[in-house]
């Protein structure tokens, strides 16, 4: 699996055909109104060309740049989470029958889906959702279209401001858990298989082997990439300075508690169950749900979370220390969105810094 | 714990084979599964789990396992009619069907804590998680040392379980005494059922274990009378409520820290969250 090949850029159509000629539903990258959105992708000519993104605190925004490149941005709002943790869907469904009686059928539905311009970042979130819902009991739903899922990896050659992945312990190239991993250069892709399927894909496309020139044009994109991330992580203690930390009321000063943060973020995965009428019974529906939301610790007549201080202490300790207790690593992957997308430009990383300081001055 | 054949995700359907009325607003659930492999996974179930109860076209609610597994019955819950979803249920009539996911999380330390004296520490509906770890002590009496419950109500007319209670306080195998915040009966305390452990003779604390379950603030009192004298924090066990919905660790309402009630509780040993309950 080290050998490095080339992808042209007329050849990335090529790519996307072969996959829907496999059956696979094909997923990409697009500009949809003012922001990058992933879609439903049958033409290479529907990438973000030209396109760039411009992040910080609360702020985000296209920008136009170098036509022959189309990963020249960071990361779109949603990332590539509700292709495996659906946003809302039907997990099972009730009818009563003849006798009275009633029976319950699971719903699992999914199709093979090939995602195509997954940023590194977004596999390391895959990987951290995986140990949620891929650890006993495995969860069907996810479970069946991780399985069927195709991935095509492009490493990131223009993080943005809001961007830490490398201080939360990752990098700008993926390393694993992908199909094929490609990064742009100025006339195409060097890429990589990393699985069987990949492998096969490259022989199919007939890819060149990438010359000397080639690898160390990415290298170099990478290099200045992996530079141009500023933001530092702090590491936090759970002890009784910390619970009681006065810059937590600093926070919820500002947080308007909307809970976008938990709707961008690529890891979360809370959700909430109803039941819903349908015209032969009842469906039980699953949708996402957020620490933010006044119900959330609902419990014996009310929230157990009652305050915006409360609920931003749960989300932020969770991500950054109960996490690692439950699931062996940081909730976090440093992709920023959460930065990008506060509506109260709060960021993270300067909240963890100023909360792991045990001097109470802030 | 890991049982073959439970059902985490989908319900199975359980039809109600009896139905008792416990007290004006709370009543039992004497259910049996349809499908006989789900029924006999149930003899795997240990007091102190829960099961997701669904009342169809409502909702689901998580209610903790009060005995467990005979021939005639998968499970017996007993419930307060209080919320949405358990009022429809306590509508119910025998015949009747539910849907039933479980059973799930961890129950109380029986196996593991044998020649130990035991106390158990109620409060309300909360004696409905212990009903079974109770009966559990009666059925296996040698295997356990000196075992008092203590149990507080509101009021006397809020007990349930009024027959058990009286047989097994005939036996003398166990020592049971009851508190009421009102309307005591005679040989009752009247108030907390907190004072009644101060009354208790606890001849060798790090030979007891304690089961306690109830109102959160009752159990942390508790807790802490015992930790006074002189119990282990991880002797002293305590059943945690949170909003639950998945009940198997994937939906996030239900943690406390970054411990799961539903997976890594409801019973924990009090050290393990003491620093997150206690304000």
């Amino acid at each position: 699996m080290n050998n490095f090949y080339f992808l042209s850029q007329p050849l990335l159509q090529d790519l996307i055909t072969l996959l829907i000629k496999q059956n696979y539903q094909c997923i990409g990258p697009q500009v949809c109104d003012s922001y990058i959105q992933y879609d439903f992708l049958s033409d290479a000519s529907q990438l973000p060309w030209g396109v760039g993104d411009k992040h910080a605190p609360g702020f985000y925004e296209l920008t136009s740049t170098d036509k022959t490149q189309a990963f020249a941005w960071a990361n779109s709002p949603s990332s590539i989470k509700p292709f495996l943790f659906k946003q809302q869907e039907s997990i099972w469904r009730v009818q009563r029958n003849g006798a009275g009686k009633i029976c319950f059928e699971p719903v699992i539905e999914y199709q093979p889906q090939a995602l195509i311009g997954v940023r590194p970042c977004d596999i390391t979130a895959m990987l951290v959702q995986d140990r949620v819902f891929l650890a006993d009991p495995v969860e069907p739903r996810y479970a069946a279209r991780r399985k069927s899922l195709f991935i095509v990896v492009v490493n990131c050659n223009a993080p943005s401001a809001n961007c830490f992945c490398i201080a939360a312990g990752y990098d700008v190239a993926a390393k694993e858990q992908f199909d094929i991993a490609m990064t742009e250069i100025a006339d195409g892709f060097v890429v990589e298989s990393g699985s069987d399927k990949g492998a096969v894909l490259v022989e199919q496309l007939q890819l060149t082997i990438a010359t000397a020139q080639q690898i160390q044009e990415a290298n170099t994109r990478l290099t200045k990439a992996r530079a141009l991330q500023t933001k530092q992580l702090s590491k936090l203690t759970d002890d009784a300075t910390l619970s009681n930390h006065p810059h937590w009321q600093n926070i919820a000063d500002r947080c308007v508690g909307c809970g976008t943060c938990t709707q961008v973020c690529p890891t979360c995965f809370c959700h909430k169950q109803s039941s819903q009428e349908t015209t032969e019974g009842y469906e039980q529906t699953r949708e996402w749900d957020s620490c933010f939301a006044e119900n959330h610790s609902f419990v014996n007549g009310a929230p157990l979370r009652k305050d915006t201080k409360s609920r931003y202490q749960q989300w932020l300790m969770h991500k950054f220390v109960y996490w690692k207790d439950q699931f062996d690593q940081n909730g976090c992957v440093g992709c920023g969105r959460c930065i990008s997308w506060c509506p109260a430009g709060i960021d993270v990383t300067e909240e963890v810094k100023q909360l792991s300081k045990h001097n109470h001055e802030t | 714990m890991k049982h073959e054949n439970t059902n985490h995700f989908t319900p199975g359907e359980a039809t109600i084979i009896n139905r008792i009325q416990e007290s004006p607003d709370v009543f039992s659930l004497f259910l049996k599964l349809t499908d006989p492999k789900l029924h006999q996974s149930y003899i795997q179930a240990i007091p102190g789990q829960f099961v997701m109860v669904y009342c169809c076209g409502i909702g689901e609610v998580p209610i903790s396992i009060a005995d467990g597994f005979t021939e005639e019955y998968s499970c017996q819950l007993t419930i307060r009619a209080h919320g949405h979803v358990t009022r429809q249920l306590s509508a119910l009539q025998i015949g009747e069907s539910v849907g039933l996911r479980g059973p799930f999380g961890q129950g109380w330390p029986l196996q593991q804590n044998h020649h130990k004296d035991v106390i158990i520490i109620t409060g309300g509906i909360g004696c409905a998680p212990t009903f079974g770890a109770i009966k559990h002590i009666l059925r296996y009496r040698n295997q356990y040392g000196t075992t008092h419950v203590l149990h507080g109500v509101k009021h006397s007319e809020d007990l349930i379980y009024c027959d058990d209670y009286q047989q097994w306080n005939k036996t003398a195998a166990i020592d049971i005494s009851f508190a009421a915040d009102t309307n005591p009966l005679p040989n009752w305390h009247e108030g907390y059922v907190t004072t009644l452990i101060d009354q208790l003779d606890i001849p060798t604390p790090d030979n007891t274990v304690c089961f306690i379950c109830g109102p959160e603030i009752m159990m942390i009192k508790a807790a802490e009378q015992l930790a006074q004298r002189q119990l282990a924090l991880n002797n002293i066990f305590l059943s945690l409520e949170r909003n639950m919905h998945c009940g198997v660790g994937h939906c996030g309402h239900c943690q406390c820290g970054s411990q799961f009630i539903c997976k890594d509780g409801p019973v924990f040993p009090y050290e393990k969250i003491c620093n997150k309950i206690r304000n």
